[in-house]
């Protein structure tokens, strides 16, 4: 791993030293105060510190504001560490101070435009290498590597940082990072801030044990101690150099100091390093794919990936991408995660929509309810740049195939994001019967990706399963191709099984065990509906048979008190009233009394006779005061059940919706629970709810009512400074020409406030928006 | 910090459901411990606090050594006769962001207990806060005054990346800002605290909201929630 290199240590601290005040923008003093910071910098330099950290750490034009140009502040915070003799000059690029979507209101876009204009000032100024560091967020740390390595040569040293429970403030280990970063290109991943050395040690374990690239420290002067209500830090500089000493030994090769560290600190630090060498390090090859909150490691294990995320065939899905209220599907990816998925397999190829902005914008709102790494899942070039893009993680891309035309637009892409790539055994002339040709092209890609840049381990075969009721004879050769892909080329392989049994009774018997059967072949991920309680079976059995499952210790847990069937706890005393049990928001018994219901009357008498009446007695005792608010929602939860048993079953046009109602948080805000809970109750009148979340642009918004022929837009907004949204929304709608009504709510507004603001209606609580929604439409 | 230090007190919950002596049924009693205990489970409760000195030489109060003064007459008002003040803030971190996100897709029920008892908590790791600035003024003979936060009254709302910045919260505690100056994690607070001699006659609100200069056009108020709702 070649030699040493020595960081210099805080900044902050010494420049608080020498008089600088808490709160101010230290990178100000680049230009104010150059000769204070220069002399911080000397000192690290005659310390011994290789590389000298310049003074830019938060000199982007959003923390800048008027204070200063990037450009200016760069150049002159380059140009002093450069003064002060820095052997290297490293551009310091911490965080932008303002948080990503989906958390936050940042957009990824946003949040690289402004790494990329610190990165090209840095270039420019003449910095030797960029330092990414102090990042709690993997995808902020994504966007800054990206903004380094698409603009300049330089290379990127990316550091994160950690809390004493080994996560980042968003959650994220230091495991993840390391795979995550090392994957998507960084030259060196490590730790910095927040924790002193003992307590960074074992955590750097953990980048060492997953880092492909060098591995990079710089801990605190121990932890910040507070109790006097001042801001302390206690490790002395022979104790730092110590412990810094010991993780040197364990394989890190890049050290310096963050917070509360000084010259002495890095000066017997020096020391340290001159009296080893570096340590022997073996660098793992694995398959690994990440999100931001999980990792999967396909070493000796098997991951099953869910593949419910996809139009083709399902009605709700193809519905939830044309109008982007995509909430069915990101229930359907917390069901496929309760059921056990490992990842989920994401597609959303429909002719008719934009699919590069609508799968970015799904895999978005798919990270802020799942762990669970993506597969990115198109045939779309331009969407799979998109989705991987904004992606916190290392996803895989489905698919890539043996098509030199195939290969050329999507390895690059994989390479690009660090992703892992499905390569299927096809080519320009179809899918080959024989297993020695699917082995072949094989061969060909796990090539061709070599020659790209990505290792073998990131390379996932899918051998195709192809029809054994049209022909029999292939099943075979897809298991022996799996086999043979397995042990020739080492490398895993991914196949999705329920192709199989098309055209046959009980399909499920025959995917069950074609996937046992695979399994044995060597197969690693089987791409399956995790919802079949049969397939999971296989799984966790599997599992046991492979090893996998130690001691058979799942297994075990998961099956031995397995109930043989599920009951409802309902016995034939309890309320069959539907008006009762909307009242008393009791779930369990209310899909069975609208079965009875339906046997004795149509639908839509079903739904105007007994279920709306039941959600209006509850908005009755709401208004009353005989009932708070979750009670009122646990009835329409309960009646929201009654309707989904009426829609499952109903036939095509026999349950009319009442009009389609839109409804967003608006652009800026993230407040959604008055929103939600707006959308519980008017789902409850029969109404069509296109949700398009929170945070939302004008622009999509009046895109949607518009597509959608929208007679009813509901805006909320709780924030004083968010309701000048609002009014541009509205705005926005009105000079489109939407048809529509508008209706506000939110706690800022009031009556007055939303009449300024342009809206139709003033909707003071979820009741009221109901009524506004009567009107508007027409009925009770 | 484990969420697990801390208890979530129930009756605070139902407060801030708008409880107002309605007839509990089981269900939704037994609903409310068990979203208590996953709020408990996902929160990574934390704060931070630092004490300055006051410099009323402007006539307006500026947090000595900061360059940092704070705006309004209500703050000013606030902190008369202090001597130092302490700035803190608090959060339960970004846990309880996602698994409230999650929870909103499969029960909006669940969503809003789950937030009155993020709410509950948030304000229970304030008040420890608090009171380990209650105990250092205590031991420099000092009195406390409430928890004083921008956007209270007419200290606005602006001013919150300098309160934040004067005690690093986003270091220490990430917290971070959208352009609109509303806290990420959301279940987060800041706010100011006076620190007088003895007998300066300081009030000592109960719950802010008793005392907040706000109450009356309070935004959150209105739904039913305290200020961190």
């Amino acid at each position: 791993m070649g030699e040493f290199t020595l960081f210099d240590g805080g900044m902050g601290t010494e420049l608080q030293k020498r008089g600088l005040v808490a709160g101010a923008l230290p990178e100000l003093l680049n230009l104010n105060e150059p000769d204070i910071v220069r002399a911080v910098h000397r000192s690290y330099v005659e310390a011994g510190a290789d590389v000298i950290t310049a003074n830019t750490f938060g000199a982007n034009s959003k923390k800048l504001g008027d204070a200063g140009t990037v450009e200016k502040v760069v150049a002159a915070g380059i140009r002093l560490a450069r003064e002060a003799g820095a052997k290297r000059t490293a551009l310091d690029i911490g965080p932008i101070g303002a948080l990503l979507a989906p958390m936050g209101t940042l957009s990824f876009d946003e949040a690289y435009g402004l790494f990329r204009e610190v990165v090209l000032a840095g270039a420019r100024a003449g910095a030797d290498l960029v330092i990414i560091e102090t990042m709690s967020d993997l995808l902020e740390a994504k966007a800054a590597l990206l903004a380094v390595k698409e603009n300049t040569d330089l290379p990127a040293y990316v550091t994160m940082t950690f809390m004493a429970d080994g996560r980042t403030f968003l959650g994220t280990g230091p495991a993840v990072a390391a795979a995550t970063l090392s994957a998507l290109g960084a030259d060196a991943v490590g730790i910095n801030c927040s924790l002193g050395p003992e307590e960074t040690e074992p955590f750097i374990a953990e980048v060492l044990r997953w880092a492909t690239v060098p591995v990079i420290v710089q801990p605190n002067a121990g932890l910040p101690d507070a109790t006097s209500g001042e801001t302390i830090y206690h490790v002395t500089p022979e104790a730092f150099a110590k412990s810094v000493g010991r993780m040197l030994d364990m394989g890190v090769t890049v050290a310096g100091g963050c917070c509360g560290t000084t010259p002495e600190h890095i000066r017997l630090l020096r020391r340290e390093m001159d009296a080893r060498r570096p340590a022997e390090r073996e660098i793992p090859r694995r398959t690994v794919l990440t999100s931001s909150q999980r990792l999967v490691c396909l070493d000796g294990s098997v991951a099953v990936i869910g593949e419910r995320i996809n139009p083709t065939g399902k009605k709700k899905i193809k519905a939830a991408l044309r109008s982007g209220s995509f909430d069915y599907i990101l229930n359907e990816a917390i069901s496929q995660e309760e059921a056990g998925a490992d990842l989920l397999d994401v597609n959303a190829g429909l002719p008719e929509i934009d699919e590069p902005a609508t799968l970015r914008r799904l895999v978005t709102s798919l990270q802020a309810v799942t762990p669970l790494p993506l597969q990115i899942d198109s045939s779309d070039p331009e969407a799979l740049d998109a989705a991987c893009r904004v992606y916190s993680g290392k996803p895989v891309i489905n698919s890539v195939n043996g098509k030199e035309e195939s290969l050329s637009a999507i390895l690059p892409i994989a390479k690009k994001y660090g992703a892992a790539v499905v390569g299927l055994t096809l080519d320009e002339n179809g899918i080959p019967d024989r297993a020695e040709d699917r082995y072949k092209i094989a061969e060909k890609i796990v090539q061709r990706a070599g020659e790209y840049g990505i290792p073998r381990e990131d390379v996932l075969i899918d051998c195709l399963t192809l029809t054994v009721s049209t022909n029999q004879a292939l099943a075979r050769e897809t298991l022996e191709a799996v086999e043979l892909v397995t042990r020739g080329l080492g490398v895993k392989t991914v196949l999705g099984v329920s192709n199989i049994s098309f055209g046959l009774p009980a399909r499920e018997v025959i995917n069950a065990a074609f996937l046992s059967a695979a399994f044995a072949k060597g197969l690693t991920m089987p791409i399956l509906n995790p919802m079949s309680r049969r397939y999971m079976d296989a799984v966790a059995a599997w599992r046991v048979l492979s090893g996998e499952d130690v001691s058979s210790e799942r297994f075990i847990a998961s099956y031995v008190n397995l109930p043989e069937n599920k009951v409802p706890s309902t016995s034939p005393a309890e309320p069959v009233d539907i008006t009762q049990i909307v009242l008393s928001g009791r779930k369990l018994l209310i899909e069975d009394a609208v079965r009875a219901a339906l046997r004795e009357r149509g639908p839509m008498e079903v739904i105007n006779e007994l279920l709306i009446p039941a959600i209006n007695a509850a908005g009755d005792k709401f208004e009353r005061g005989e009932f708070f608010l979750p009670q009122l929602m646990a009835s329409a939860e309960t009646v929201k059940l009654g309707f989904d048993v009426i829609r499952d079953g109903a036939k095509s046009g026999e349950v009319t919706s009442k009009g389609k109602i839109l409804l967003a948080t608006v652009k800026g805000d993230i407040h959604d629970i008055g929103k939600n809970i707006v959308k519980m109750l008017l789902s409850n009148y029969g109404y069509e709810i296109l949700d398009l979340g929170r945070d939302v642009p004008p622009e999509l918004i009046v895109e949607t009512a518009m597509r959608e022929h929208i007679r009813l837009v509901g805006l909320s907004a709780l924030m004083t400074t968010t309701v000048k949204a609002m009014a541009d929304t509205i705005k926005a709608l009105r000079e489109a020409g939407a048809e529509c009504r508008i209706m506000v709510g939110g706690a800022v507004l009031t009556p007055e406030y939303a009449a300024l603001v342009g809206a139709d209606f003033y909707a003071r609580d979820a009741q009221e928006s109901a009524r506004i929604a009567a009107e508007v439409f027409g009925q009770p | 910090m484990p969420g697990s230090e801390y208890s979530i007190d129930k009756g605070e919950v139902l407060r801030y459901l708008g409880h107002r002596g309605q007839a509990l049924t089981p269900e939704l009693s037994g609903l409310i411990d068990e979203i208590s205990a996953r709020c408990l489970e996902s929160a990574r409760p934390r704060y931070c606090f630092q004490i300055f000195p006051l410099d009323m030489s402007s006539g307006a109060p500026a947090l000595a050594g900061t360059g940092v003064t704070l705006r309004g007459e209500d703050i000013k008002k606030h902190l008369a006769g202090a001597e130092l003040a302490a700035v803190m803030a608090a959060t339960l971190g970004f846990e309880v962001e996602r698994a409230m996100m999650r929870l909103s897709q499969r029960s909006a029920t669940a969503e809003v207990i789950f937030n009155a008892a993020c709410t509950a908590l948030i304000e229970a790791v304030s008040d420890r806060c608090e009171g380990e600035i209650v105990e250092l003024a205590r031991q420099r003979g000092l009195v406390t005054s409430y928890r004083y936060s921008p956007g209270y009254g007419d200290f606005p709302l602006e001013q919150q990346p300098d309160v934040l910045g004067v005690i690093d919260a986003g270091t220490r505690l990430g917290i971070t800002l959208t352009d609109s100056m509303l806290m990420l994690p959301k279940k987060s607070v800041s706010a100011i605290i006076g620190l007088y001699p003895e007998g300066a006659g300081v009030r000592r609100g109960g719950s802010s909201c008793e005392t907040c200069e706000n109450r009356e056009n309070c935004e959150f108020r209105k739904e039913g929630f305290g200020c961190n709702g």
